[in-house]
């Protein structure tokens, strides 16, 4: 059966790319209509202008590289769905996966990883994977030109992998997302248990963990029985005293 | 025959990436001349669009990602990134359909 393809994915296939490489956002959003400046931006990532048939995105120069090519695609997002409308977003509108999926924001976040990591490009590759690991995830990202965290999220909602990613700061879960395969109630828990790796990464500065580690399952979730059950843990460290966590679950969390 | 149609797709679709590619570099050496004497007229415009009122803003569109308070300098951009809209309006007409 024939995938069906995303907005995103659509673009890229009529353009003939059937490589990573071949993913130059800047030569795609010009056959869109768009042209992109790098500047300084104090006040944002990006911004777009946008006319009926024309639009200006300007790119803070100041942000690194793979950072510059999710917000270049995620205004490309907007490009596509939004034309006509003027949206603000705040920073809590991004990488807030509370949202509701009604969120503009969502559906421009949606867009650029659709465009910066296809499934119809990635999925191959996830295929050759026997577990999502951090060198897996990263050897992806680079080959992507990907933020790590980006990767991840791309490949926990391709449910290639009974999976969860859960993000936390030093008092509390910020967000997380879940392989569809997994049952809803395995939800990882609100703030970091002191005896997970992750806690100890962030809290105590330990090293980064080069493999996942087992872990009892209720150290993460805690819901009934959970102490039935073990998880994998590996987690690497975000800016700004984060930490973000791949959980591998037990085959009895698939749905 | 769906091969060779599905081959030609794809190397038709490769060429026009390729041109894009080459329109980005030719409008990266010769940007459009982006007129900056009404700068008077482009901040109305653009607080006009930020205004929030109902079509105020004139049919175009506008969005940051991260997005907080704008800075003099941010302002400033939006300005000129105004001003290179108008221009791409009247010297690209086609752009769009490289």
């Amino acid at each position: 059966m024939t995938a069906v393809l995303t907005a995103a994915e659509r673009i890229l296939q009529s353009l003939g790319i059937g490589t990573p490489q071949e993913i130059d956002l800047e030569a795609i959003a010009w056959t869109q209509g768009a042209v992109v400046n790098y500047r300084p931006l104090e006040g944002c990532e990006a911004r777009i202008l946008g006319s009926a048939r024309k639009a200006v995105i300007s790119v803070n120069s100041r942000s690194p590289e793979r950072r510059r090519r999710f917000s270049l695609a995620h205004e490309l997002g907007h490009w596509h769905y939004h034309r006509g409308r003027v949206l603000f977003c705040g920073n809590d509108d991004i990488g807030n996966f509370a949202n509701d999926a009604m969120n503009p924001e969502r559906h421009a976040d949606a867009f650029a990883s659709d465009l910066i990591l296809p499934n119809y490009l990635l999925a191959p590759r996830l295929n050759k994977i026997k577990k999502p690991t951090l060198a897996a995830a990263r050897d992806l990202s680079d080959e992507f030109c990907a933020s790590l965290t980006a990767t991840l999220i791309k490949m926990t909602l391709s449910n290639h992998f009974p999976m969860v990613i859960a993000c936390y700061n030093k008092t509390k879960r910020r967000w997380f997302e879940r392989a569809p395969m997994i049952e809803p109630w395995w939800l990882p828990v609100r703030a970091l248990d002191r005896q997970t790796f992750a806690a100890d990464m962030l809290l105590n500065g330990a090293a980064e963990q080069n493999f996942p580690r087992k872990m009892p399952a209720d150290a993460w979730f805690d819901f009934k029985g959970t102490d039935r059950f073990e998880v994998t843990e590996q987690s690497f460290l975000l800016p700004d005293e984060e930490i973000l966590t791949i959980l591998m679950l037990p085959d009895r969390a698939v749905a | 025959m769906d091969a060779i149609a599905q081959e030609a797709k794809r190397f038709a679709g490769k060429s026009r990436l390729t041109r894009a590619k080459d329109a980005v570099s030719a409008f990266r050496s010769n940007p459009p001349n982006a007129s900056q004497g009404d700068r008077t007229a482009l901040r109305s415009r653009l607080q006009g669009m930020r205004s929030g009122r109902p079509g105020a803003n004139d049919g175009l569109m506008m969005a940051a990602r991260k997005g907080k308070e704008m800075s003099a300098s941010d302002e400033e951009g939006t300005l000129d990134d105004l001003a290179q809209l108008e221009a791409l309006e009247s010297e690209y007409p086609e752009a769009s359909k490289e």
